[in-house]
């Protein structure tokens, strides 16, 4: 190796160091999802959700953290607690009028989820009479890539040590904190801080406003745990919620998944047994996909391992006894592509004509 | 892995640096493992495919290389075929040919059913296929000698950066460059790095730009006419282009910093003025991949007209086949195919036709007019590469020349846009990109714009350097979107 052209080609590469420093301040400056910022956002959003408001402007955030100050702020046990990931976060409590209901759901929900922020509940003294599960096909995929989970990584830990009756080793969240400072660079970020900076409206999509409203311009996260989308997003025509369903983009939750993984089958199966020795009622929620997608589900193999995930969903629902509502397969629960919202969400109707069902 | 993901952006700079830090004797134990961590990346059980095939074919070239009784080596030609076409097969085409012959079957009533497989489709087998098949061919036509080191021959069949996607190489070109002693050399590393930014830039800002107002009509195209299915089609046609040749300049880019030239594969092919030369300069790997050990061994062009026609139809056929197991990439071949042979049918009347128009006296105006046809045709042949079945095509080609008459009034043009389902801007942005694309490649007709730059005062090189930067980090669309040849 010539040390002159690696001393001129590091020399070079200095060169773009501006930019990156550009990329860090502006994402440091406008922090769009407060990645940086100290947990206030989450805590007044639960304080909000605690006293029975709406809130609005609640598009990022760090969902498992507000859970978790929700819990420590209310004062009543709910009677059913919904816990999914954004495809359940449209059940609400207009289905069980009566009933303290809480929808829990948190954006790419996965196992060690159902297991952290359940426990969360149970430490406060707060166990629900009834549990409902959003399902999702990547809940068994061991390659679904997501770490957001590990949040609140000890109170995971706790619900292991205790169901397993084994001391679990507790890791320093390392990959947590590189996660959250690869951000810096991340250039999708880059262009939304840059969005926040320059145009004020979208500044205010992201401060905490409690609302009276039940839907508006931007998202609204409602006192039930539920969500509203946004305006643009909830009145997309029926043609762009199509081409979003059969767009050909990677689904990550979903790459590599060939067999359903068998430690989180285990993880799965003894935290419903669990769940079961508290006397909670479980039900299994599956939410539908468009029908196109569907339709893309059933042709390509690289996708038909969710047919497999159902079947092994309903299996273990027969034989631990457990209500079973909803099915991947639109068809069978009677929607249509204008129940949808794009590819994976069904509308707000749509989980009140499958609960009625 | 992605080539547009933090993943590669890691791990290349690391196999890089270890690449010339090591001592020479140890590379190719490095590259040989970074290749298959590359590919394993995305499903690890398909190693062991990759790890079979070189296996065979590595044997297979040492045997061909000791016997010369004609027999046996035909044997041995036809093991390594067997084995690789039938990986390919199997994983890739057993579904498809089973419901088409169980279709074709039921036609005449006959039961027939094939259970699926369900396989998941192996990340770049027809690439690395088609690799080591022209390894077995060259050693077969004796133009290549055996590579008796497993170690290098595995890398030849593995190394990473056209792995999955190509340049489909050949043993001739790359196999010998793996043995070479590289040093770290200023000028061939910024050149390569340029080259992957400049393939990063037309995949990221331009290819997946282009893909969300593509997919939006393609996804839906009964509720679109005319004028929206003509912009979509032209969109892909600019989508496809960036995606596919972004890939392979990141891929060579990615070679060159080691010190490895790969083969070029696409040579402006929007400029080709006929189809013919289209196919030279588009996909150039494969293509010359069928030209060397199909179309030539084949007869070519020197055999009668009728068995020349044949001989188009045979490779055009294959290699649509190549594309997908689906009717829509038949189609597409197949068109093309029949592109070629019209041509030919239609050489003199169209040469009768520019003498007495004086076309052939304003040499530009012809050229223009023949880059334009050529253009038209190869973007109705996107229409069956892009639908998602033979219906959707169907329908597309059949309402294109519906609704023009909406483009009379602005609101007919707004709603045009709006069909889109993006922004104004979103959409004028598209446009503006491929203009860029179109700008650019003409100022590469006799050189790269790599090399003129270099020309360029320090300050003047950086400005444009830090434009593309700056484009790239603006337009970009950051999902980590395959690239679309990855499939295939």
């Amino acid at each position: 190796m010539k040390k002159s052209d690696l001393k001129k080609f590091l020399l070079k590469l200095a060169y773009l160091i501006p930019i990156v420093i550009i990329m860090v301040l502006v994402n440091l400056k406008a922090d769009p999802a407060n990645v940086f910022g100290p947990a206030h956002y989450e805590k007044d959003l639960a304080r909000y959700l605690a006293d029975g408001r709406n809130v609005e402007n609640v598009s990022n955030y760090n969902e498992r953290l507000m859970q978790k100050f929700y819990v420590e702020t209310i004062k009543r046990k709910p009677d059913v607690l919904v816990i999914g990931s954004s495809r359940a976060m449209q059940i609400s409590s207009d289905l069980f009028p009566g009933k303290q209901f809480f929808n829990a759901s948190v954006s790419n929900a996965v196992v060690q989820d159902y297991v952290t922020i359940y426990e969360i509940y149970r430490k406060h003294g707060y166990t629900p009479s009834t549990l409902i599960l959003g399902l999702d096909p990547w809940v068994l995929n061991s390659n679904h890539g997501i770490t957001r989970w590990k949040e609140l990584e000890d109170d995971y830990l706790d619900a292991m040590d205790r169901i397993s009756g084994k001391k679990h080793f507790r890791l320093f969240k390392r990959s947590l904190i590189a996660q959250k400072y690869l951000m810096l660079l991340n250039p999708k970020y880059f262009q939304r801080s840059l969005r926040v900076i320059f145009q004020p409206e979208e500044k205010m999509k992201h401060k905490v406003t409690p609302t009276d409203a039940v839907e508006g311009e931007f998202p609204i996260k409602m006192s039930d745990g539920s969500y509203v989308y946004e305006r643009a997003f909830r009145e997309q025509t029926i043609d762009e919620v199509r081409a979003s369903a059969v767009r050909i983009e990677e689904e990550t939750r979903l790459s590599g998944f060939t067999s359903l993984d068998k430690s989180s089958q285990n993880i799965f199966e003894s935290f419903i047994d669990s769940v079961q020795k508290d006397n909670v009622e479980i039900i299994f929620f599956l939410t539908p996909y468009h029908p196109a997608y569907y339709e893309r589900i059933l042709k390509n193999q690289n996708l038909k391992i969710i047919l497999d995930v159902e079947t092994y969903f309903r299996t273990l629902a027969s034989e631990k006894n457990i209500k079973i509502i909803g099915s991947y397969d639109p068809s069978i629960c009677g929607l249509i592509e204008l129940d949808f919202y794009d590819r994976a969400h069904p509308k707000r109707e749509a989980i009140d004509k499958i609960f009625h069902n | 892995m992605l080539f547009n993901s933090y993943h590669f952006l890691i791990f290349f700079p690391i196999v890089t640096t270890a690449y010339f830090l090591l001592p020479f004797r140890f590379r190719w134990i490095l590259l040989l493992a970074a290749s298959y961590y590359f590919y394993m990346a995305w499903e690890p059980v398909y190693a062991v495919l990759l790890i079979s095939s070189t296996i065979v074919d590595y044997f297979v070239g040492i045997l061909l290389g000791r016997t010369q009784t004609k027999r046996l080596r035909l044997i041995y030609l036809c093991l390594s075929i067997a084995v690789n076409l039938g990986f390919l097969f199997f994983f890739k085409y057993y579904d498809f040919f089973g419901s088409a012959l169980g279709g074709a079957l039921g036609y005449f009533s006959l039961p027939f059913h094939l259970t699926e497989t369900h396989f998941l489709l192996p990340v770049g087998i027809s690439f690395y296929t088609f690799k080591e098949l022209s390894y077995t061919f060259e050693i077969y036509m004796g133009r290549f000698k055996p590579e008796k080191h497993f170690g290098i021959f595995a890398l030849y069949v593995a190394y990473f950066p056209q792995l999955v996607a190509g340049p489909i190489e050949r043993p001739y070109n790359l196999i010998h460059q793996l043995k070479e002693n590289f040093t770290f050399d200023y000028a061939r590393v910024t050149d390569g790095l340029k080259l992957m930014a400049w393939g990063m830039f037309k995949k990221v800002a331009i290819a997946d730009r282009l893909a969300i107002m593509v997919d939006t009509i393609y996804g839906n195209p009964r509720n679109h006419e005319g004028p929206s299915l003509v912009i979509a089609t032209i969109f892909f046609a600019f989508q496809i282009y960036c995606d596919f040749s972004g890939y392979s300049d990141i891929a060579i880019g990615a070679a060159k910093i080691m010190g490895i030239n790969l083969m070029i594969n696409f040579k402006r092919p929007y400029f080709a003025k006929s189809v013919t030369e289209f196919w030279r300069r588009w996909h150039i790997s494969l293509s010359s991949w069928f030209r060397d050990y199909l179309y030539i061994p084949l007869g070519g062009n020197r055999v009668s007209i009728p068995r020349w026609y044949l001989n188009i139809l045979i490779v055009f056929f294959l290699s649509g086949l190549w594309h997908g197991a689906n009717w829509t990439f038949i189609i597409w071949g197949l068109l093309h195919g029949f592109y070629i042979m019209a041509s030919r049918l239609l050489h003199k009347p169209t040469s009768w036709i520019i003498k007495t128009i004086h076309l052939d006296k304003t040499p530009t105006l012809l050229k223009t007019i023949q880059v334009l046809i050529t253009f038209i045709l190869v973007s109705f042949g996107w229409i069956f590469f892009r639908a998602e079945n033979l219906s959707d095509a169907t329908h597309i080609v059949t309402h294109l020349s519906n609704g023009w008459h909406s483009l009379s009034n602005i609101a007919g043009i707004k709603s045009v846009f709006s069909e889109f389902g993006v922004t104004k801007v979103q959409f004028l942005l598209g446009w503006g990109l491929i203009i860029f694309l179109i700008y650019v490649q003409m100022i590469q007709r006799k050189k790269s714009i790599r090399l003129i730059l270099s020309e360029k005062p320090s300050w003047l090189r950086w400005s444009v350097y830090y434009a593309l930067l700056i484009a790239l980090l603006l337009f970009g669309v950051f999902t980590e979107n395959q690239f679309i040849y990855f499939q295939f």
